[in-house]
C-alpha cells in the first residue's frame, strides 16, 4: 500500500492524509470529551450527514432539486417507531425496514414527478412535504400532536441510548459505510448515468441511457437513506412527533448541501458540520440564524459553487504547488551539486 | 349553507389568486419561481401597516404608497442582486436557491426591524360584516376580491398594450433577440420584478387586516398562492386567478362538507396530483420536458 | 483498497460495540406512558442530583424563542424574580443558560441535553408542552429539578420525582368554565378546540364537564391554529345558534375568533387562554368585546389599564417593576409571568434548601412552599399534586380592556352586554 502512495500526486497525499487525520482525531474524540452533550450533538450531525447525503444523491448526482425530503425522514421515523412499538421486531430491523418502505414511497411519488422540469419538481416536493405532514396529523393513532416515545436502539444485546459514547460510535459507523457506499455509488454504472443525466438529459438519452429510470432510481436512493436517517432520528432523540417535520425544515438540508459542496463525498459532512455549530452557536437569536442562512446562500452560489469541498480543493492544489516548487528547488540545488 | 360555502371559497379563492399573480408575473418575465415573493408581502404589509398606524396617512394614500416603496424595491432587487447572478450564468434551479436565500433574509429582516409581534392594522372600514346572500364576509376580503380581479385585467393590458409591457415579454422569450432590436433589458427586468413586488404590497395590505400584520402573514398564503398559480398555468395571468379559485372553492368544499382537518391535506394533495398529471396547468402553460 | 479498508473499520468498531454489553449501569426510570425511557448517561457520573458546586448558581432555561417577543421579555421577567431575593441566591450569582427549541420538540431534546452538559442546577422548562413531553425524560433521568411551564394537563405525570409545573394547569380551570356559563343561565353551547396537544388535552377533560353539568352541545368544530380560513366551521356553528361558545386553541384561535365574528355571532366566547394584546391588535377592538378567560393573568396595555381592569396586587406588582426596568414598556405575552413565577419558585425553593446544587433538596424545599406570591396568585405545593396554581378567576375583555368578571358584573357589565349585542341572554 505504500508504494501505491508514493505513486499519488501531491494533491491526492494531501487531500488522503489530512482525510485520515480527520478520521483518526473523531475516533479518539471520546477519550477526551466526557460532557454528554456533545457526545450527543456529534450523534446528532451522524442523522444530518446520512440526510444530506440523501438529499445530494438527489441533487448532486441526478440533477433534481427537492424542497420535501422532510417527508421521507417523516416517513422512516414513524414506520420504524410503528413497528417497534407494536411488533416484536428488533428495533435495527424496523429502521432498515423502514428506509425501504421510504424508498418504496419515494419511487412511487418519482415516477410521475421525474418528468417535471426543475422548477416544477420543486414545487411537487413541497406539495409532497405539506401532504405528508397533514397526513400525519390527521392520523390519529400516531399521537400527532402529543408525540410518541419510540423504543431506544439496541444492537446485539446493548443499549446504545444509555450512554452517548455508544451512538458517537455507532453515528460514526453508519457515517462511513453511507460515505463508502455513495462513493461506490458515484463510480458504478448507475451513478455515472445519473450524472450524465444530470449534465445533459437529452445527449443522455441519446446515448441510451433510461433517463426516467435513472431518475426514479435517484428519487429511491435518496429516499432510502432520508428513511433511515428519520428512523434513527426517531430512536436517538427517544421522542416522535409531527412538529419535527414541517416542510420548511427542508430547506436545513438543502442549505447542508450547498454551503459543503453537491456530488462530493464529503460535502454533507462539512454542511452538517456547520449546520449544528450555527445553531448552537446562535441557540438564541433565531432571527439572525435566518439571515445569516440566506446570507450564506447567497454567497456560496455566487462565489464558490462548489462548496466548502471545491474550497478546499483548491487551497489543497495551492498546497500541492508549493510543496512541489519546494521539492523542484531542492531537485535542481542537488542536480547542480552532482 | 351552499350559497355560503360558494361564497366563501369564491372570497378565499379571489386571495390566493391575488398571490399567485406575483409568482405568475415573475415567472412569465423571467422564468423563475420566485419564492421569496411571500415575504414580500409580509414585507410589503409590515411597511404598510407602519405608514398607516404610525404615521397616520389614510389607507388608500398608504396603499399606494407602500405599492411605490415595493416597486422601487423590487426593481433594486432585481438589479442589484438577480441581475448579478444571471449574468454569472445561474439559471434554473440555482437560481430559485437564490431566491430562497432571500426569502430567509427578508424574513430575519423584518422580525429584527419591526419585532416578532403583530401590528395592529385598524379597521379600514366601517361596517365590520356584510351579509351577502346568507354568507357574512368582511369589507376586506370583498375589497381583495375587486382588486385581484382589477389588478388581474390591468396587468394582463400592461402586458399586451403598453409599450414597455410588450417589451418585457420580448425579453422573456428571447433577450437577445430582444436587445438586437433596441429594447433595454436591464430596464424591462427590472420593471417586471418591481411590477410583481407592487402587486405583492396590495396583496400585503389587503391580507393585513384579515390576518393581523405579522412576519408569519406571507408564509401562511404563499404556497397556496404559488399552488394556485401552477395549477391555472404557471406564467399565465389569468391562469393565477382562476387557479386560486378553483382552490378556494375545493378547500371550502371539502371543509364545509367532509371535514375541517382534512382540508390542508386535500388541497395540497390536488396540488400534487395537479403536477403530476397535468404540470402545464389549466391553461396549457409549458412546464414539462420530452425526456 | 481505501474503501475496504473503511468498511473494514467500521464493522470491527460495530462488533466492538456489542462485545461490550453490560459494561455500565444505566439508571432508567421509565415514564408511566412507554416502557421505554430515554436515558441518558453523562461519560462521568455526578453522584445523583448533585449538580456542580462551581460557586455559580446555574438555572437552564429551553423555550420556544424565535419569533416572539419571548426572549427579551423573560429576561426582564427573571430579574425581577432575583431582585426579590436580593441579587443572590444562597451567596452565589445566577448564571442563565438559554437555549432556543424553535418549536421543534427534536431541537427541546438537543437544548435539554445542552443544558445537562452545561452543568445546571435547575431547568426552567418550556411552555410548549410538546417540547415538555418530549424533553423531561432526559431531566429526570439526570435528576435534575426543572419546572415545566406548558398548561396541558398531561404533562404531570405519576412517575416524575424532579420535574414540577411552574405555569398553571389548564384543565383545573375547566370546571370554572363550567360552572360560569351554568351560573350566566346557558345551556347551548358550542365548542371549537384546536389541533394540538394541549388543546385536544383540554377539549377531552371539559367535554364531559359540559355534558355533565347538562349542557346541549349543539356544535362541535375543530381545526387548526396554522390554518388561515375557517368559515366551514364558522358557519356550522353560528348555524346551530349557540348560546356560547367555548374555545381552545394554540395561540387563543386568534384567526378563528375573528372568523366567528365576522360570521355574526356576537355574545360571549370563553377561551382558554388569556386574551392577550397581541390578540387584540389582530382581532381588533370590537371582535374583542366580551371575550371572557379563566386564567390567573392576562397582559395589558398599560398600568392604569391593569389598575382599572381590577388586576391582582401581585400582578401590579410585577408590572410596575417590569415597566420601571423596560421603560415603561409592558409584557407582551402571558407566558411572561409564567417564566417569573417558575425564577420565583427555583428560588424559594433553593432559599428554602439552603444549597443551589442538590436536586433531591431543592424537590423536598418546593414541597414546603405553601404561600408563596407570584403573579398567579399564592403558589402553593403542598397539596402534593406538584401544581403551584389553584385558584382561579375569570377575566373579561370588554371595551378595549380586561376585567375581572367579577367587578365587571357589579359595575353593570351585562346589562351593557344585552343592550350592545341585542341578545336575549
Amino acid at each position: 500500500m505504500l508504494t501505491k502512495f508514493k505513486t499519488y500526486t501531491t494533491q491526492e497525499k494531501i487531500s488522503r492524509c489530512s482525510i485520515l487525520a480527520v478520521a483518526v482525531v473523531l475516533l479518539l474524540l471520546p477519550l477526551f470529551i466526557t460532557n454528554s452533550y456533545r457526545l450527543y450533538f456529534f450523534s446528532m450531525i451522524g442523522v444530518y450527514i446520512i440526510a444530506a447525503s440523501g438529499l445530494d444523491v438527489l441533487v448532486g448526482m441526478s440533477g433534481q432539486m427537492s424542497f420535501g425530503h422532510i417527508a421521507f425522514l417523516a416517513y422512516g421515523g414513524y414506520i420504524s417507531v410503528l413497528l417497534s412499538n407494536y411488533t416484536g421486531i428488533p428495533v435495527m430491523l424496523c429502521m432498515i425496514i423502514a428506509a425501504f418502505a421510504s424508498a418504496g414511497i419515494g419511487m412511487l411519488i418519482a415516477v410521475p414527478c421525474a418528468k417535471l422540469r426543475a422548477q416544477f419538481l420543486v414545487l411537487a416536493t413541497i406539495a409532497f412535504a405539506f401532504f405528508t405532514y397533514q397526513l400525519i396529523c390527521n392520523l390519529h393513532f400516531l399521537n400527532p400532536y402529543r408525540g410518541m416515545y419510540t423504543q431506544h436502539l439496541m444492537l446485539f444485546g446493548l443499549d446504545l441510548n444509555s450512554d452517548y459514547r455508544y451512538t458517537y460510535y455507532f453515528s460514526f459507523a453508519l457515517v462511513v459505510i453511507v460515505l463508502v457506499l455513495k462513493s461506490l455509488l458515484s463510480r458504478s454504472k448507475a451513478g455515472r448515468a445519473m450524472m450524465a443525466v444530470r449534465d445533459n438529459s437529452r445527449s443522455a438519452d441519446g446515448m441510451g441511457i433510461n433517463v426516467r429510470h435513472y431518475k426514479v432510481l435517484a428519487f429511491a436512493i435518496s429516499a432510502f437513506l432520508c428513511g433511515f436517517a428519520g428512523a434513527y432520528m426517531a430512536h436517538l432523540t427517544g421522542f416522535i412527533v409531527s412538529d419535527s417535520f414541517v416542510q420548511p425544515l427542508s430547506f436545513n438540508f438543502v442549505l447542508m448541501i450547498i454551503f459543503g459542496g453537491t456530488n462530493t463525498v464529503f460535502g454533507p459532512v462539512i454542511g452538517a458540520f456547520m449546520y449544528q455549530l450555527l445553531n448552537e452557536l446562535l441557540a438564541s437569536a433565531q432571527a439572525w440564524r435566518s439571515v445569516l442562512y440566506g446570507v450564506i446562500v447567497l454567497v456560496f452560489i455566487a462565489f464558490l459553487p462548489g462548496g466548502c469541498v471545491a474550497g478546499l480543493r483548491r487551497a489543497g492544489r495551492g498546497l500541492a504547488k508549493l510543496i512541489d516548487k519546494n521539492q523542484a528547488g531542492k531537485e535542481t540545488a542537488r542536480n547542480d551539486k552532482s | 349553507m351552499l350559497i355560503s360555502i360558494i361564497i366563501a371559497g369564491l372570497v378565499m379563492g379571489a386571495i390566493y389568486g391575488m398571490v399567485g399573480l406575483g409568482f405568475s408575473i415573475i415567472f412569465r418575465a423571467s422564468g423563475i419561481m420566485n419564492l421569496a415573493q411571500s415575504e414580500m408581502i409580509t414585507l410589503a404589509s409590515l411597511i404598510g401597516v407602519t405608514l398607516y398606524q404610525t404615521v397616520g396617512l389614510s389607507f388608500w394614500l398608504a396603499l399606494a404608497l407602500t405599492m411605490l416603496i415595493m416597486f422601487a424595491f423590487g426593481a433594486l432587487l432585481q438589479l442589484g442582486i438577480i441581475s448579478k447572478y444571471a449574468d454569472r450564468g445561474v439559471a434554473g434551479i440555482y437560481m430559485v436557491l437564490v431566491t430562497l436565500g432571500l426569502s430567509k433574509m427578508f424574513n430575519g429582516g423584518c422580525e429584527l426591524i419591526f419585532g416578532a409581534n403583530p401590528i395592529q392594522f385598524p379597521s379600514v372600514f366601517s361596517v365590520s360584516t356584510v351579509n351577502i346572500l346568507g354568507a357574512f364576509v368582511t369589507p376586506e376580503r370583498i375589497l381583495s376580491f375587486f382588486l385581484s380581479a382589477i389588478g388581474m385585467l390591468l396587468i394582463h393590458l400592461f402586458l399586451t398594450k403598453t409599450k414597455v409591457g410588450i417589451a418585457t415579454r420580448a425579453c422573456a422569450s428571447d433577450a437577445v433577440a430582444a436587445e438586437a432590436c433596441g429594447i433595454n433589458v436591464v430596464k424591462s427586468n427590472a420593471v417586471v420584478w418591481g411590477l410583481a413586488s407592487a402587486v405583492a404590497a396590495m396583496c400585503g395590505m389587503m391580507l393585513g387586516p384579515i390576518y393581523g400584520a405579522a412576519i408569519s402573514l406571507g408564509s401562511k398564503v404563499g404556497t397556496k398562492g404559488m399552488a394556485s398559480s401552477v395549477s391555472g398555468g404557471f406564467g399565465n395571468i389569468y391562469g393565477a386567478m382562476v387557479g386560486g379559485l378553483l382552490l378556494g372553492m375545493v378547500e371550502s368544499f371539502v371543509g364545509g362538507y367532509v371535514n375541517s382537518t382534512m382540508k390542508d391535506m386535500v388541497a395540497y394533495l390536488l396540488l400534487f396530483l395537479m403536477l403530476c398529471v397535468r404540470p402545464t396547468g389549466l391553461f396549457n402553460e409549458q412546464s414539462i420536458r420530452d425526456v | 483498497m481505501k474503501k475496504l479498508f473503511a468498511l473494514i473499520l467500521a464493522a470491527c468498531m460495530l462488533l466492538t460495540l456489542a462485545a461490550c454489553s453490560g459494561n455500565t449501569s444505566t439508571s432508567t426510570t421509565a415514564p408511566a406512558s412507554n416502557s421505554n425511557s430515554g436515558s441518558t448517561k453523562p461519560a462521568e457520573t455526578a453522584a445523583a442530583g448533585d449538580t456542580n458546586g462551581d460557586g455559580v448558581f446555574r438555572i437552564g432555561v429551553y423555550n420556544y424563542l424565535s419569533g416572539l417577543a419571548l426572549g427579551t421579555e423573560e429576561d426582564i421577567a427573571f430579574q425581577i424574580a432575583l431582585e426579590r431575593y436580593g441579587g443572590k441566591i444562597n451567596g452565589e450569582e445566577v448564571e442563565w443558560v438559554i437555549y432556543d427549541t424553535q418549536n421543534n420538540p427534536s431541537e427541546a431534546v438537543t437544548g435539554v441535553q445542552y443544558l445537562i452538559g452545561k452543568g445546571c442546577d435547575a431547568v426552567i422548562g418550556s411552555f410548549q408542552s410538546a417540547d415538555v413531553v418530549a424533553a423531561y425524560p432526559y431531566l429526570e433521568d439526570a435528576k435534575i429539578f426543572n419546572l415545566m411551564s406548558g398548561t396541558s394537563g398531561s404533562i404531570v405525570t405519576e412517575d416524575q420525582v424532579y420535574s414540577f409545573r411552574g405555569s398553571f394547569n389548564a384543565n383545573m380551570t375547566a370546571s370554572t368554565y363550567v360552572q360560569l356559563a351554568k351560573d350566566m343561565g346557558y345551556s347551548k353551547i358550542a365548542i371549537f378546540y384546536g389541533q394540538d396537544e394541549a388543546s385536544v388535552s383540554n377539549y377531552e377533560d371539559i367535554r364531559p364537564l359540559f355534558e355533565d353539568a347538562g349542557f346541549d352541545i349543539v356544535a362541535t368544530e375543530t381545526g387548526s391554529h396554522q390554518d388561515t380560513d375557517y368559515s366551514a366551521q364558522c358557519m356550522k356553528i353560528v348555524n346551530a345558534k349557540p348560546e356560547i361558545v367555548y374555545v381552545v386553541c394554540s395561540g387563543a384561535g386568534v384567526n378563528f375568533v375573528k372568523q366567528l365574528r365576522e360570521y355574526g355571532y356576537n355574545g360571549f366566547i370563553m377561551n382558554k387562554d388569556e386574551w392577550m394584546t397581541s390578540h387584540v391588535d389582530v382581532c381588533g377592538e370590537e371582535f374583542s368585546n366580551y371575550v371572557i378567560g379563566v386564567v390567573p393573568y392576562t397582559t395589558y396595555k398599560s398600568l392604569d389599564a391593569a389598575r382599572e381592569a381590577g388586576a391582582s396586587e401581585n400582578v401590579l406588582d410585577f408590572l410596575e417593576k417590569y415597566s420601571e426596568k423596560s421603560g415603561g414598556a409592558m409584557p407582551t405575552l402571558g407566558i411572561t409571568y409564567r417564566m417569573h413565577d417558575a425564577a420565583l419558585i427555583i428560588f424559594e425553593a433553593a432559599t428554602r434548601a439552603g444549597t443551589n446544587h442538590d436536586s433531591d433538596a431543592l424537590v423536598a424545599a418546593v414541597q414546603t412552599i405553601g404561600d408563596l406570591q407570584g403573579c398567579c396568585g399564592t403558589i402553593d405545593f403542598t397539596r402534593g399534586d406538584r401544581e403551584p396554581c389553584h385558584d382561579f378567576t375569570p377575566i373579561i375583555y370588554c371595551d378595549g380592556g380586561s376585567k375581572t368578571f367579577a367587578k365587571w358584573e357589579e359595575n353593570g357589565g351585562y346589562d351593557a352586554y344585552l343592550q350592545n349585542t341585542g341578545r336575549e341572554k
